[in-house]
């Protein structure tokens, strides 16, 4: 029997999150997914967010949703980060102690990837991006699966222009600090 | 000079035991809020990988307590026993061995999925030891005899127990001095502190803005900077103030104020009721009962205020008539 060939698949989910720290963002996940089938490529743009029958919601609904499961993952979500955080720190340090030529930024890159890998935030955010690709596929099979997280540094309005519409956007900065795709592997 | 320190443990006993009941109470909510979560948090796919939580007992010596999490229902299990252990802690079951059961669970617990915890379990870690040594089992407590109890009556024997729960009580305040120390004193390294803003951006972070007040309140320059220096300066003082009599009730208050500021504007409850509950651990056993007259007669003079204004009243109607 002729043996048949599964189409590739390949869907990258991407989780752009903001970093929680003082001067933090009104926005909340925002994620957006594309899925590549037999070189068709049909990109949809959502934003995850989970209702109850999902399990696991994301941190999108902590305004709503103070205890619970929502603020389990926020905890989740934000601790993960400032792990992340910690890790691209001490990983810099490490590199510029241990370097003579400090400002070689192709090989810091290469050593941050390689430190990011161990790291227990990141694993984390992965294993939680599984839970997120596996409600979004629904249980159809992909060859490959990419992740991606990004994480924002925003800052709202200072205190001197406390006064601006809290809610317009254009009066925040944002700058990007990670912004990565990392392939998920035994997804079950 | 050793035997006044001795009788401090005996000084303490019914705010070691509120606080007892308010950190098994804690612990049984969170408890709750995990089970329908279980498999999520702590199973063998949950959101933290499960081989890190070996690798991390591994490393820390801890591989006699690597619970099985990759069994079914194994992750389900364990939060019912912990949710078991916190109930028998609640009610001082078993005494000092629950709480040491206890311990060792959050402690397992904490390994597992380190992320998904907050301050408050943080100041659980730090003082459920001093808690379980110290003489928090006289309060609320229903007590289970099934071995008979070996009584020791020897003078010194009794010294050394009781300098041993005394220095626990000590070890306890003084790690609550130390939270609120440290904690002013990392606040005083940011700029945000210093210059009486800070309050403005924490408030306004999308996670904790839980209020639709959080906005129009810190739009107000004089709610800022007030609450910023009044933050700062109380946790500043607290590990100061707390030992003094003429000081201790109002640096209670503001804390309390403080806490429940929190809760209210950024919902972090768990530790706002932690926090609140070590209080009571610094209020003596003479402060409790001068305290519980002193509601009691305000009760017995609204009472008797209440009663006096009937018989004005029917009085009144009586002539009326």
């Amino acid at each position: 029997m002729k043996k048949q060939i599964k189409p590739i698949v390949a869907v990258t989910l991407c989780l752009s999150m903001i970093t929680s720290s003082l001067m933090s963002s009104p926005i909340n996940d925002v994620g957006s997914f594309s899925s590549k089938s037999n070189a068709t490529i049909a990109e949809t743009k959502c934003k995850v967010e989970f209702n109850k029958t999902n399990a696991l919601p994301t941190i999108a609904r902590i305004a709503v949703q103070a205890v619970g499961e929502a603020y389990m993952l926020s905890k989740f979500v934000t601790s993960c980060l400032q792990n992340i955080r910690e890790n691209n720190i001490n990983a810099i340090e490490d590199f510029t102690k241990n370097t003579k030529n400090k400002n070689d930024t192709v090989a810091l890159n290469k050593y941050l990837d390689k430190s990011i890998i161990t790291c227990f935030g990141h694993k984390s955010i992965l294993q939680y991006s599984k839970f997120v690709i596996n409600k979004i596929n629904n249980g159809n099979s992909s060859d490959s699966i990419f992740v991606r997280y990004q994480i924002f540094n925003a800052e709202f309005p200072r205190f001197s222009k406390r006064k601006l519409n809290y809610y317009d956007l254009s009066g925040y900065k944002f700058s990007k600090s990670l912004s990565k795709y990392f392939r998920i592997n035994n997804l079950n | 000079m050793i035997e006044k320190f001795s009788n401090i443990s005996n000084s303490r006993t019914i705010g070691l035991s509120i606080y007892r009941i308010v950190l098994s109470f804690l612990v049984i909510k969170n408890m709750i809020f995990y089970y329908p979560l279980a498999d999520d948090l702590f199973g063998v796919n949950a959101i933290f990988p499960y081989n890190d939580y070996v690798a991390i007992m591994h490393l820390y010596g801890f591989d006699f307590l690597t619970y099985p999490f990759n069994i079914t229902v194994a992750a389900r299990f364990f939060i019912f026993i912990t949710f078991s252990v916190s109930f028998l802690f609640l009610f001082g079951v078993f005494k000092r061995v629950t709480g040491i059961l206890l311990y060792i669970c959050l402690f397992i617990l904490r390994q597992r999925n380190g992320f998904i915890l907050d301050g408050s379990d943080n100041i659980m870690d730090v003082t459920l030891p001093f808690l379980i040594i110290a003489d928090s089992y006289n309060y609320f407590v229903y007590d289970v005899n099934f071995i008979k109890k070996i009584q020791i009556k020897n003078h010194y024997f009794e010294l050394i127990k009781n300098y041993i729960k005394s220095t626990a009580v000590f070890g306890f305040m003084i790690q609550i001095c130390f939270v609120y120390f440290f904690t002013g004193l990392a606040k005083v390294q940011g700029d945000l502190w210093l210059n009486g803003t800070a309050i403005y951006y924490t408030m306004r972070v999308e996670e904790f803005r839980a209020t639709s007040w959080n906005i129009p309140l810190t739009e107000s320059h004089y709610f800022v900077v007030f609450n910023t220096y009044f933050t700062l300066f109380w946790e500043g003082a607290f590990a100061f103030l707390i030992w003094f009599k003429q000081t201790k009730m109002v640096i209670i208050f503001c804390g309390i104020i403080v806490h429940f500021g929190i809760w209210l504007f950024m919902r972090i409850d768990n530790f706002s009721w932690i926090m609140i509950g070590t209080y009571s651990v610094f209020i003596s056993n003479q402060e409790y009962v001068t305290l519980n007259c002193k509601i009691l007669e305000i009760a017995k003079k609204i009472k008797n205020n209440r009663r006096l204004k009937t018989i004005t009243l029917m009085y009144q109607n009586y002539e009326k008539k």
